[in-house]
């Protein structure tokens, strides 16, 4: 048996030790882990057939028309992001809050009114009426 | 692809053909991962049942997240190392705590002399009811340190935490392990 000086040699000693005492897995437990794995792949084999017999029915893959749109865009966080800013946008143009008023003011240095129907009658063609 | 054939095979590589139903894969996984799973989850409950048990678990979620396996990112072991943590964690959590000094099962070097296996029998034994001892965290960053002799960074990852807090939790359970195997010299075969 081998001794060793100081606690740090003792516990360096200890840990090789539990390394060459690692519990092994034996042949039962091997057999529930794989029964596990190939109760899990037939699963998967089962989902492909389940997609499969639905595209042919149908003509389409589950992924095909808005349920396409809505992954290709990401999928609830990407959507419930632009429904946030959606909501955002619509509340700002509604009702505007003052200091957003103040501070376009502040950029454009002056009040600025936009309407969204210009009166082009008398502008654009000048000479037409004289 | 034959069982021989995925020795060399990387993990990742072996998860998509299970992915893709491949028995030999599942095989594969299975032969190389157990060992290491289910010995990370002895270190951390002491008790060979419950590692068991939490171990299969551990695999089964593998096994489940397989398809969606994004390739490049974590390694499967270090996914692995931490579901094995998280698993132990809720059980310790509960309530379970281990009886001390439960057998390992069999050690994996038949070759060793009687005398030496009962040295490091005696020696992991005493260094199991230690570790129990410690702190959940701490004990997990000793285990992948010192037994797994896994490096910071990865430890750091699997724990979720900067290397500095790795260094801190090994080197404060080392102490804490140190003190407590003072008092069970004898056992460890050292002499002061």
């Amino acid at each position: 048996m081998s001794k060793s000086g100081t606690p740090e040699d003792a516990l360096t000693a200890a840990f090789a030790a539990a390394r060459r005492t690692a519990p092994e897995p034996d042949a039962d437990f091997l057999a529930r882990v794989l029964a596990d794995a190939e109760g899990v792949q037939e699963g998967f084999a089962k989902a492909k057939v389940a997609e499969a017999a639905a595209e042919a029915r149908f003509g389409t893959t589950s992924r095909g028309g808005w349920r396409g749109v809505f992954q290709a865009l990401g999928g609830w966080p990407a959507v419930s992001g632009l429904g946030a800013a959606a909501v955002t946008g619509l509340w700002i143009g509604v009702a505007p809050p003052e200091r957003l008023d103040a501070t376009a003011q502040q950029v454009w240095g002056e009040d600025i009114t936009l309407a969204l129907q210009p009166d082009i009658g008398t502008d654009l063609f000048p000479d037409e009426e004289g | 692809m034959p069982l021989d054939a995925m020795n060399d095979v990387p993990d990742q590589a072996l998860l998509v053909l299970f992915a893709n139903g491949e028995r030999d894969a599942a095989r594969a996984l299975t032969l190389r991962l157990s060992p290491r799973v289910l010995a990370h989850a002895y270190r951390l409950l002491g008790n060979r049942a419950e590692a068991e048990d939490v171990a299969q678990e551990a695999l089964l979620r593998l096994w489940r997240v397989a398809p969606e396996w994004r390739q490049g990112e974590a390694k499967v072991t270090t996914w692995l190392y931490r579901v094995v943590a998280n698993l132990c964690t809720d059980r310790l959590r509960r309530g379970w705590r281990q009886r001390p000094l439960e057998a390992a099962g069999e050690p994996a070097d038949a070759q060793a002399s009687v005398a030496d296996d009962m040295q490091d029998r005696a020696r992991t034994d005493a260094l199991q009811a230690a570790l129990q001892a410690l702190p959940d965290r701490q004990r997990q960053a000793v285990v992948l340190r010192h037994i797994e002799e896994l490096g910071n960074p990865e430890i750091a990852e699997i724990m979720e935490i900067s290397v500095e807090a790795v260094e801190s939790l090994t080197a404060r359970g080392k102490r804490a392990l140190s003190d407590m195997l003072r008092g069970r010299k004898d056992e460890l075969g050292y002499v002061e």
